[in-house]
């Protein structure tokens, strides 16, 4: 398993990264007017006058005993910002992605069954757009149709539990962004999949084509669809993080984006930590998954 | 002046070049991504008014004769805006594409063509960067290091190393294995003569494509980097900065967004047809 050595080399990264690029967090902490003195002491409250490698221990001891210490901003514990947010967030994206999933096969399926027709072409063009379109910009549309046009659904969350009417309108978002890869992948391999000698045999036996459809072609045809279902959940939270900013809606990819602003560092490093598991996470069950639909893929 | 150009080229270029010209793809990517380019270049010239500086008693209005695209809410004229706009994403994409290029091809081809321990831990980082999911690892270098142009084309590059790094190395591995690097080992010529003569061009056409489309991929990042503030900053005109700064005005002056909105999918709409329609010609055993 990757997993841990993933996680592990991560956790190294987000913390070298914040260490060693410019800018002095202790310096922007304790603000223009402070003294040598002043962010000398800002520097030892946040613990930079220790040596780089007791520092990442410290970090690391934090993470594995979910001790992650308050907020630099508003005194909070860590933890109690992270969760909540953290469970918005994955709310969000498992039904974002259950509405790219729904609509990417179907629209493939559709576009494979009438290849070259003028279903199949338009099909191409709306998942062509898909990929090419900004995130924040599908997002605008849709407050623009359906808040400010037609005024059935919610822009923006007020408060910090967003209730279903408010999932509505981030989740379409990156639901329908996400569904655009899909529907390119399920149609190519649907195409792969019925061209195959068994399932020309099979229709040659007299098997009803929509069996033929849905047993055995689909099953060949969704294998690489997991694989890009996996990848996909990685760009949906990441483009959760400008997702949620535009909706104001309480995950923590906003509460990441909040506390860059804030230079909130530690809300920055542990949410990001938290971001890149989830993400790891997904690609683990991705990769044990194919191997279960697959069988000639064998786990090492 | 195609003509002489034509003369230069290897039969094989040319089977190559008729190919792409009867791609669809490759054709209406390749206009489109080359308006983008000749307004990035010409904005200098062709936008009527400045991009920065408006007239506030002139503010918000609705496109007319002055002002094709109307006015924001400073009262600058969004046409000119949208005009500059394409040099900014243009510097962006291509100075995070040409580094992340360069320290891809040169680190992850060295890795593949070296192999062993170095390969490994080489692949070890990439495979971590990866992963981060996407924009994550260019909003993480770009909340590090501030905003701003530079900063932005350095977090569009450290976003893209890992993906050219390992396709690199992937080519590198795939034709280090041929005959005729064989056959150059075998007369004797040494390992980076080799490498640069031999592995690297015939590696370039996976990087090719993967390069344009990853410049859609880019343009559309560092967008959305301005759009949440954390890439080019105001007054600059930037797609995603406009876009963002249209928020307030979604129903007063749709045209604040609209203009910006269409020039951002268009643009990237043409980076991806272009690197589809080359990934059809180039690497033709994926046929469909």
């Amino acid at each position: 398993m990757l997993l841990i050595p993933t996680l592990l080399g991560a956790s190294i990264i987000i913390f070298l990264m914040i260490h060693f690029l410019p800018g002095d967090p202790a310096q922007i902490l304790a603000g223009p007017d402070a003294t040598l003195q002043d962010i000398q002491n800002m520097r030892i409250r946040l613990g930079l006058d220790k040596p780089l490698p007791v520092q990442y221990f410290l970090f690391m001891e934090r993470l594995l005993t979910w001790n992650l210490g308050n907020s630099l901003v508003s005194g909070f514990p860590i933890t109690s910002l992270i969760v909540p947010r953290f469970l918005n967030t994955l709310k969000l994206a498992l039904l974002a992605i259950s509405i790219s999933l729904a609509i990417g096969i179907v629209l493939g399926i559709v576009a494979a069954l009438k290849r070259n027709t003028t279903v199949d072409r338009i099909v191409m063009i709306f998942a062509l757009l898909g990929v090419s379109m900004p995130v924040f910009l599908l997002a605008v549309l849709l407050i623009v149709i359906f808040s400010i046009k037609l005024h059935i659904l919610p822009a923006t969350v007020i408060g910090s539990t967003p209730s279903i009417r408010h999932l509505v309108l981030p989740s379409l978002t990156l639901g329908l962004i996400g569904a655009a890869p899909i529907a390119r992948m399920t149609r190519s391999s649907m195409i792969e999949a019925l061209s195959q000698e068994y399932i020309k045999t099979s229709e040659a036996f007299g098997f009803s084509i929509r069996k033929i459809i849905l047993v055995y072609a689909l099953r060949n045809a969704l294998i690489p669809v997991v694989t890009v279902a996996g990848l996909n959940f990685g760009y949906l939270l990441a483009g959760a993080v400008i997702t949620e900013t535009v909706f104001a809606y309480p995950g923590l990819g906003r509460l990441i984006v909040d506390s860059i602003f804030a230079r909130d560092y530690p809300v920055v490093q542990f949410g990001l930590m938290m971001i890149v598991a989830l993400f790891a996470v997904v690609n683990t069950v991705v990769d044990v998954l194919y191997a279960l639909i697959n069988p000639r893929v064998r786990l090492e | 002046m195609s003509g002489f150009l034509e003369s230069l080229l290897t039969p094989q270029n040319k089977m190559l070049l008729r190919k792409l010209r009867r791609n669809k793809n490759v054709l209406l990517g390749g206009v489109l991504v080359l308006i983008f380019i000749a307004i990035a270049i010409l904005s200098p010239i062709i936008s009527p008014y400045s991009p920065t500086s408006g007239n506030l008693s002139e503010a918000l209005r609705p496109p007319s004769s002055n002002h094709p695209f109307g006015t924001d809410y400073l009262g600058r004229d969004i046409l000119s805006r949208v005009i500059w706009g394409a040099r900014i994403s243009l510097v962006v994409a291509v100075g995070g594409i040409a580094i992340s290029i360069l320290s891809g091809a040169i680190i992850g081809g060295f890795a593949g063509y070296i192999g062993g321990a170095i390969d490994d831990l080489t692949m070890g980082v990439v495979n971590i960067l990866l992963a981060f999911p996407d924009i994550l690892l260019a909003l993480f270098v770009a909340a590090v290091t501030g905003p701003g142009l530079e900063n932005v084309i350095l977090a569009i590059g450290v976003y893209n190393f890992p993906q050219f790094a390992r396709i690199a190395r992937g080519a590198v591995i795939s034709v280090k294995t041929s005959d005729y690097v064989e056959a150059a080992r075998a007369s004797g010529e040494t390992k980076s003569s080799i490498f640069f003569r031999y592995v690297l061009p015939n590696s370039m056409s996976p990087i090719v494509v993967h390069a344009t489309l990853r410049t859609a991929a880019s343009i559309l990042t560092a967008a959305g980097l301005s759009f949440l503030g954390l890439g080019v900053q105001p007054p600059t005109p930037e797609w995603g900065a406009m876009i963002s700064e249209a928020l307030y005005y979604l129903d007063a002056a749709p045209y604040m967004w609209v203009f910006p909105g269409i020039f951002l999918v268009l643009t990237v709409l043409g980076f991806n047809l272009l690197g589809d329609g080359l990934n059809d010609v180039l690497n033709p055993r994926i046929k469909d």
